[in-house]
């Protein structure tokens, strides 16, 4: 289970998130939505610890991921699957060494490196770009090749930052189709996106505005959460409310 | 197994970092293969040259000269006193018949032995003082001014100033020595810990998107210590390179003029052993400044 308490995050005297709160259970497959600037993406840098909370906490599973020491952030990294601008693909490397380095990370042997990036691959359709540099592919490959990345050390949640921005709707239906295939097998998905209409499997949904979780309009809400002021969303809801 | 792994890993892409841009890293090290070798060069010059100083100028030596009346047996016991009592390992007893016998075949004007009616020179006792640069000179002149008060004694010849000239020479080859050490590990420092540092800044991509994936401070430095290490190793061969080439130059344009008053001078190549001490120390120099460097690098990225 995820669960942000009261997280608000400050850059200088600019509040990109204030006092959020929500809890998303494992397994689940969650969008947040709202306008640039509206604190989506600094969820899943809060999530990828690449940020760290100006207050409040943030639990992942049992653990406080707001208190976690340098090295303690690296091993808890290791377990979460990111994609989007803040980890881009190395340009000098090959694509199989790109999709690699999460296992060079680990310490796994060549072989299990040899299989698991292949699989990896062909599950995102680019076996034949092993030998080809990143920049050799379409923009859509190469976000393909970021998921095949973020999947490769099997981590049990993956973050997407606007995973379908700027793709054709073929690509976009392709990348859209791999996080839904995941989390389908059990891997809780989180996706920062303008474009909610491309994703199906959807179990929860925030709406992000000025920093807040915007409230569920009151007839609708369902109020899941074990803690006060801890809002999630169930299907249900988020069909009658979104027309997901 | 796993942990092996990790340092292969690291090893190998700290090595491939050399197919990145190899002409770079060839002048990283030969910014400090110069560092090195500068020092390195003077350094064994001097180890050339100070021991040729010492067989040139001679240990000192300090004569006692007895009274004319002064018999063997009384300059025996003198000298056996001396050795005693300023534990010497020798002390040499020159007769008045040696003494002249050396001025008739050593002097440069035998003839005024031969004109000598009688041999007026005395016994004399000659020790000689093994000096260095740790020698307490006002020591030795305070037991000179003993040895004047032995029975028979007339007169003790000692040359303070040639002694405390020596003693200089070598004090300031060892100040020298010492500001060379000290040179080169500071000089060594600054220039890895800048190297590394512009080598991390320029992989910094690199080092965001494996921070980003999971490695920590340590691993992620890691590779660019092994380079480091590379590059220590490479550097000191073009060092070992440079300091036996200028010694060879050097042993054959100046050591031809030096042998005409020392025989023994060599301008030598760096031996085995100093080039075995030298290169551990180089390689734990450039490691401890490559770590800093790391250290404070990785850290600053995000």
């Amino acid at each position: 289970m995820i669960q942000f308490k009261n997280v608000t995050l400050k850059y200088g005297t600019h509040a990109a998130l204030k006092g959020v709160n929500f809890q998303l259970p494992k397994g689940s497959f969650t969008l947040l939505e709202g306008h640039s600037g509206a604190g989506k993406s600094s969820i899943l840098r809060l999530l990828a610890t690449f940020e760290q909370p100006s207050s409040g906490d943030i639990l992942v599973g049992k653990s406080s991921i707001a208190r976690l020491n340098r090295r303690e952030r690296a091993h808890y990294r290791r377990n979460v699957g990111y994609t989007g601008m803040d980890v881009e693909l190395l340009h000098n490397r090959s694509c199989f060494d790109n999709v690699a380095l999460p296992l060079r990370v680990v310490g796994l042997s060549d072989t299990d490196i040899q299989s698991r990036v292949k699989a990896a691959l062909a599950r995102v359709g680019l076996s034949h770009t092993d030998r080809m540099l990143p920049s050799e592919l379409s923009g859509g490959q190469q976000l393909r090749l970021q998921i095949a990345r973020a999947v490769v050390n099997r981590p049990a949640l993956v973050l997407a930052d606007e995973p379908t921005a700027q793709l054709d709707d073929e690509s976009a239906a392709r990348v859209v189709g791999l996080l839904e295939e995941f989390n389908r097998a059990g891997v809780t998905i989180i996706v920062a996106t303008h474009e909610a209409h491309r994703f199906n499997r959807v179990t929860h949904r925030l709406k992000l505005g000025e920093g807040a979780v915007l409230p569920a309009p009151a007839d609708l809400s369902h109020n899941g959460g074990r803690e006060a002021g801890v809002q999630t969303f169930s299907k249900d809801f988020l069909n009658k409310a979104y027309g997901a | 197994m796993r942990w092996l792994r990790l340092q292969w890993f690291s090893v190998s892409a700290g090595l491939k970092l050399w197919l990145d841009e190899p002409l770079g890293h060839l002048f990283n090290a030969l910014v400090l293969a110069i560092a090195l070798a500068m020092p390195w060069t003077i350094a064994q010059g001097l180890s050339a040259i100070v021991p040729s100083m010492d067989r040139w100028v001679g240990d000192p030596e300090i004569s006692l000269y007895f009274k004319p009346d002064a018999t063997l047996d009384s300059v025996k016991s003198a000298a056996a006193q001396l050795k005693r009592d300023f534990d010497l390992d020798s002390v040499n007893i020159v007769t008045p018949e040696q003494a002249m016998e050396r001025l008739r075949t050593q002097s440069q004007t035998p003839d005024l032995a031969q004109a000598l009616p009688e041999n007026p020179l005395p016994y004399t006792v000659v020790v000689v003082l093994e000096v260095d640069a740790t020698t307490d000179t006002q020591a030795i002149e305070a037991k000179i001014a003993q040895w004047q008060n032995f029975t028979g004694v007339e007169h003790v010849q000692y040359d303070a100033q040639w002694v405390r000239r020596l003693q200089s020479v070598l004090n300031g080859t060892q100040i020298i020595a010492m500001a060379l050490a000290v040179l080169i590990a500071g000089m060594v420092l600054v220039v890895t810990f800048n190297t590394v540092r512009l080598q991390l800044i320029r992989n910094q991509a690199e080092v965001h998107v494996l921070k980003s994936l999971g490695a920590t401070d340590t691993e992620v430095g890691r590779p660019t210590l092994w380079w480091s290490v590379s590059l220590a190793l490479v550097a000191f061969g073009l060092a070992y390179a440079v300091v036996s080439g200028a010694m060879g130059l050097a042993d054959d344009a100046a050591g031809t003029f030096i042998r005409e008053f020392d025989r023994d001078f060599r301008f030598e190549q760096p031996s085995g052993i100093t080039a075995l001490g030298l290169i551990l120390v180089w390689v734990v120099l450039v490691m401890v400044g490559a770590w800093a460097s790391v250290k404070s690098t990785v850290l600053r990225i995000h």
